[in-house]
Order: structure tokens, then sequence, then C-alpha cells
């Protein structure tokens, strides 16, 4: 990455200290189903932290909730805060411009808008006009990006996620992080259904946050991607609660026990 | 074609003091349409063509279908203006209103960059025009159809009014009476134009018809692209635009028409255009329509010859108070032909879009292809949207394809969006955008920039 597009992804990350995100007791209804139940976390900057758990558990809800608005859902919580901010008020655009960044699980496809375009388009509103570069080495540096994640680079003119296979998706999002490099990431299952060689692609991206002092919290059911990234906390959240915290360690006694015994 | 604003607060809303050397008195009369061909000191052919055509508006009926002209009062028309500026060739002689007028239109410094040549109307003279040296030399015609008619009279008599003739439609017929400006294009066999022609329209005054006419004869094996941009300035007095296009597409040839119109929302736009294309042919409608109160404009093909192909993309706003009333017509004559029409509209606020669209295959278009696509997208509410499809098909070994849709901006797509830090407003602007993706993408560079910012600016106002 060259000198002038460092400073550039400054300003996501500028005056950012503190606890990343804070949760207590902070829960998730949906008309009579309690779907998220007072869970809490507290992720600082330069942390990763796993959420894993079975299916249904209330992962994937927990984390779009952070992020999107669904007046479906009723929230309550003791305390939600971003880098020591109230954020569930914002509207998700400005959660964005505030350093919150989620990896969706199921990316949709949008007809006739070229990646290219809607990368720009978002850079230009996250980080403003003047901040922008040119659109020539604005697509130099994302093609290279698409390289290192293995993507061919006319992905980028094509409309977005047109055509592209399940991997594919991931690997945007990939991009997205790499391009946009929040400071927290809320990353939604990204592993499911990759080989190992972009497994490792995540581990990269991943830790290529982490040292940038990002905060990272991704959910996972496999226990594949911990063989090449290395959780600081691990949490287990089973019918929407976290039963069980603890060091990356408690993985492998999850790996050979099942969730059915928590 | 620089900056146009939303249409609610219209850039180009602003007009100079008339300073006109000639202006007819209001309303239509035989009267009138002499002293327009006197003015013009046209030969005794054209003259006779003009009352004729003064003779069938007369007898012709208003279109029964189509939007409301019940607002149009002929007779509160002038209609014929002359600027104070003789024809020039050299930007300096123009008069210094009228350059300001294209100078805050970006005309013509357009023209160095990237264009082959300039014409600009203003208010029924064609004020500027150039053809650069080369094109000169290949044999490349680029001219006011008034200079046309002095200059050229054996190929204008050849082809002026065979194509769409004055009892055509009405507005045709008017046209053919009171026809003043547009441009008249000749490529000659085999040459092939680079840079695209650029035309730019504009009427200043008030209550003013503008009825330009073109015509435009690309010869066998050859191939160019016209780009036509409009403005007009707000009245409260309705404005009328009833121009005629015909073009001549030669054996083998290619050629391409670009219109992005943003008449103010006062003016009734209704406009005919035709092609005749020959064996092998390719005759490519590219028409934008973004202003005016009410649009009537079909683009069509008529594919006469072998393998000919004919396609009309358009793409329709109807923001307040507007209805786009637009289409084509693909009229399939000899075997082997195909065509395509892509109609992309949408409509907001309260107004309104139509697709009018008409393919007919006849019994001797063996093996003849159509394809129709006709998506709508509206915005809000109140907004509208209706479609009238034609198709005849008397050929049993031809295909016609038709498909619509109408549809709202998806509201998942637009969370997607939003949760990229975009904004709602921006996130609707890109949906929209992406909408007309397929119409846009054969726009000239600085067209689709324009368009875009104008949905930007579009979407920004309408969100809250």
């Amino acid at each position: 990455m060259k000198k002038d597009e460092q400073i550039i992804f400054k300003p996501m990350r500028a005056k950012r200290t503190g606890v990343a995100l804070l949760l207590k007791n902070f829960s998730v209804k949906a008309k009579n189903k309690i779907l998220v139940n007072k869970i809490n976390l507290r992720l600082l900057p330069g942390q990763v932290h796993f959420l894993v758990g079975p299916n249904g558990a209330g992962k994937s809800t927990l984390l779009q909730t952070l992020a999107q608005n669904n007046p479906d859902l009723k929230i309550s919580q003791t305390q939600a805060k971003l880098f020591g901010q109230n954020f569930l008020a914002l509207l998700p655009n400005k959660r964005v411009r505030e350093g919150l960044w989620l990896a969706h699980q199921n990316p949709l496809d949008i007809p006739g808008l070229p990646l290219i375009v809607l990368a720009r388009t978002a850079y230009e509103e996250i980080f403003g006009y003047k901040n922008t570069p040119k659109l020539l080495p604005f697509r130099a540096y994302l093609e290279s990006l698409a390289r290192g994640l293995n993507l061919n680079p006319e992905i980028l003119s094509q409309p977005f996620n047109e055509k592209t296979s399940g991997g594919e998706k991931k690997k945007v999002e990939l991009l997205f992080l790499q391009l946009f490099q929040p400071a927290l990431a809320l990353i939604d299952e990204i592993d499911s259904g990759l080989d190992i060689d972009s497994l490792k692609l995540v581990a990269q991206t991943v830790n290529l946050l982490k040292k940038q002092k990002a905060a990272i919290l991704l959910v996972t059911h496999s226990f594949r991607l911990a063989h090449f990234l290395k959780p600081d906390r691990v949490h287990i959240m089973t019918a929407g609660q976290i039963v069980q915290n603890g060091p990356a360690t408690i993985l492998k006694k999850l790996e050979k026990t099942g969730f059915k015994k928590l | 074609m620089k900056k146009m604003l939303t249409k609610k607060s219209y850039a180009f809303g602003w007009h100079y003091p008339e300073k006109n050397s000639a202006k007819t008195s209001a309303g239509l009369s035989e009267e009138v349409v002499k002293k327009i061909s006197t003015l013009k000191k046209e030969p005794a052919w054209m003259r006779a063509f003009r009352l004729q055509g003064y003779q069938k508006f007369l007898a012709k009926k208003m279109p029964t279908w189509g939007g409301d002209l019940s607002r149009l009062n002929f007779q509160n028309i002038h209609y014929f203006v002359r600027p104070e500026s003789a024809p020039s060739k050299n930007w300096q002689d123009v008069s210094p209103d009228i350059k300001k007028t294209f100078d805050r239109l970006g005309i013509p410094e357009a023209e160095k960059k990237f264009l082959a040549g300039v014409g600009a109307q203003y208010d029924s003279e064609t004020v500027y025009h150039n053809l650069s040296a080369e094109l000169k030399k290949l044999g490349v015609i680029y001219a006011s159809m008034d200079e046309a008619v002095q200059k050229y009279p054996g190929l204008v008599k050849k082809y002026f009014g065979t194509l769409i003739p004055a009892l055509d439609n009405k507005f045709a017929a008017l046209n053919s009476a009171v026809w003043s400006g547009g441009s008249f294009v000749y490529v000659p066999k085999g040459v092939k134009v680079e840079r695209p022609l650029q035309a730019y329209f504009r009427i200043n005054a008030a209550r003013m018809g503008q009825f330009e006419r073109t015509l435009i004869i690309i010869e066998d094996e050859a191939e160019a692209h016209y780009i036509e941009g409009c403005t007009a300035p707000t009245y409260s007095e309705n404005s009328l635009h009833a121009a005629v296009v015909e073009v001549f597409v030669g054996k083998n040839a290619r050629f391409r028409y670009t219109t992005i119109q943003n008449w103010s929302d006062n003016v009734f736009n209704l406009v005919t255009k035709r092609a005749r294309v020959e064996t092998g042919g390719s005759m490519s409608w590219v028409d934008g329509n973004l202003g005016s109160c009410l649009t009537m404009k079909y683009p069509s093909c008529y594919l006469m010859g072998r393998g000919a192909h004919g396609e009309t993309l358009s793409l329709a706003w109807a923001g307040h108070n507007q209805h786009q009333d637009t289409g084509a017509k693909m009229i399939h004559v000899a075997p082997q032909t195909t065509s395509q029409i892509v109609a992309k509209s949408v409509s907001s606020d309260t107004g309104r879009t139509s697709y009018r669209g008409l393919v007919q295959i006849d019994k001797s278009a063996d093996g003849a292809r159509a394809r129709v696509q006709c998506d709508a997208l509206l915005l809000g509410a109140k907004a509208k949207s209706d479609t009238y499809p034609t198709n005849i098909k008397k050929n049993a070994t031809a295909i016609i394809e038709h498909e619509a849709s109408v549809s709202q901006l998806d509201e998942k797509r637009l969370a997607y969006l939003q949760s990229r830090g975009l904004s709602e407003s921006r996130a609707r602007s890109l949906m929209v955008q992406s909408f007309f993706d397929p119409i846009i993408r054969h726009l000239p560079m600085e067209y689709a920039l324009e368009l875009k910012e104008l949905i930007n600016l579009e979407m920004e106002g309408s969100v809250g």
C-alpha cells in the first residue's frame, strides 16, 4: 500500500480510543420471541473475538442488529456503546462513518451497478470527496486487492455480485474490509463453504485489520478458521444467550464435545 | 451539456431579452407560412411544400390517444423568430448574447476536445456551424437545413418529406409548414466519421415554437453518430416543440442518433423521428426524455432491406406533473431483419410514464426477429406508469419476444447499500442509475455523468 493511500485510510479510525464495542444486557425481541437474551460483550481495539454456536443461536441476528435498523425488532440494553458513543439511534450509514462495518453472510446482487461504482461511491460518502483518490489510481488499487484475494479483477466492472459464486461473494466482502479498514468489523460467517486457501485469505484480512488496531467480532460455526487465526476471546452462544466465554483454548474442548453438551 | 440541476430548480430557467430581427406575430395562417418562406428566401418548390403542409395541418385531426393536449393553443404561439446574428462559421462572429447562452451551456469547448462538428440552434436559425476540415475533404456535409435547401437542392428534394410526409400526423404537417432550422447531414459512400456530430437546440422567446427539421443521409457502407441535446427556459405560457427527423441508412451502413431532451416543464414536446434502413444497414436511436410537461415521441425504423437492423434505447423520467408518452416503432418489411426496443422509465412524485410501442412484421419478413423489453420503476405512491404495446406478426417464421416489468426500489438492496455507508438518498440514486444502466452505458460520457448527477439531485430532493 502506498504512503498516500495509508493517509487516506486514517479518517475511519482517527480519534478512536477506549472500548470499541460495549454491550451490557443487550436483548433483541421479535414479536413474541426472544432472539438475543441479555448478552454482554466488551471488545478492545486490536482484539479478535470469535462468536460461535449452533444454527439459530442468534449470532447473525446480533450482528445485523448492531449494523442495521429493523423496525420489526425491539432492542433493549443497559448499555450499548461504539467507542464510547450511543450508536443504536444512528442511521446505518452514520454507523459506518463512526467506524462500524458489517461483512454480510448473504450479500445481495445489484444488477446494473458495477462493483467499482459501488465501492467508489461508498468511499466518497464515508471519507469525503477530497479524500477520495482519482478513478484510475482507485481502480488500480482495487485491482491489486482483488488479485491478492484470487479474484479476477474483471469483477470490478461487472454488475455487483452478478453471476458470482458463494465463495466469490464472500471474497468481495473481504475486499471491502481491506478497502475500508473499519475500526469495528462485524464479520458474519465468512468462512462457511470456503476452501483452505480462501480461509487463509480470511485470516490474512483479519490480521491486517488487527495490525491497524481494529476490533473484530467474527461469527463462525466451523472450527477450521481457528487453525489459521487465533482469537483473543471466544464467546459461545446458544438459544440467544452467551453461555460461556474464555480464551482460544475453549474452542478445542468445544470441538470435541459439540454444542449440545453445554 | 453542462450542469443540469434538479427538475425542481431548473438550472436553465434564465433567458436573454429578445433581440430579434424578425418575428412573426402570434398565430398560424397562410400569411405566416408565406412570410417564413419569404424571410428565408426559399425556392418555389419549398414554398409550395410548406403551403401544402399547412393545408394538411388544417385537415388533420388531433390525436385521440397519448397525452393531454387540451392546453395547447395553436393561435397563441409565435411560429418564427430570427435572432440578430446571421449564421456564422466562426464563434467570434456570433452575437454576444447568443454566445453567452451557449457558453453557459458549455458549447463549443466540447467541440475542440471531442466532436467533429457543432451546430447550435437558437430560436429558429442555426447561428453557429462548423465542420472540421478533414470531414469537408471526405465530402461529408453538415449544414443547417436552411443552408441545405439553398446549397444542395438536388439532394434535399430527393429525400425531404419522403419518409415523413405532411399527412403522417398533425404535427408533421405543422412542421412541414413552419419548419425552421435543424440539421442536414450527408455522409458519402464508404466514409466513416469517427467522432460524433453534435447539435444543440434552445428555445428562448416566450411562446416560441421550435420546429426544427433534420434530414440525415448515410450512404452505403458509411458510418456516423449524431448527438443532440435540448434545454429551454421556463415560462408560464406553454411552448411547443414539434420536430421532424428523417434518416436514411444505406446498405451496410451504420448510424446512431443520440438525444437527451430536458425541456422545461411548460413545453409540449411532440416529435416524429423515423429511419429507413436498407440491406445490411444498422440504425440505433438512443432517446432520453427528462423534461417537458408532455412528450410524445416514438423513434422508428423501417427495415426495408434484407438483414437490416433497427433499435431504440429509450430512457424516460417523469417527475412532478410530467407525462412521458414514449416508445418506438419497428416495421419489418424485408426478411432476416432484426430489431430491439429497450425502454426504461422512472416516474417520481406525480409523474406518469407511458410506454407506447409497435412491432410489426409483414408477411414478407421471413425469419425476422424482434425483441422488446420495457421496464417501469415507480418511486412513490403517486407515481404512475402504463404500457400500450402492439405486436403484429404476419409471418409464421418470425419471432417476437416481449418482456415487461413494473417495480419499486427493492428495500433489501437499499438496506445493503446503506450498510456500505451510503445515505438513503444516495442508495436510492445508485439503484435508479443501475436501473437505467442498459441505456446509460450507450451515452457519451459527458451525458452519462450529467444524467447521474441529475439523478443524485432528484433523490436528495425527494427523500425526507
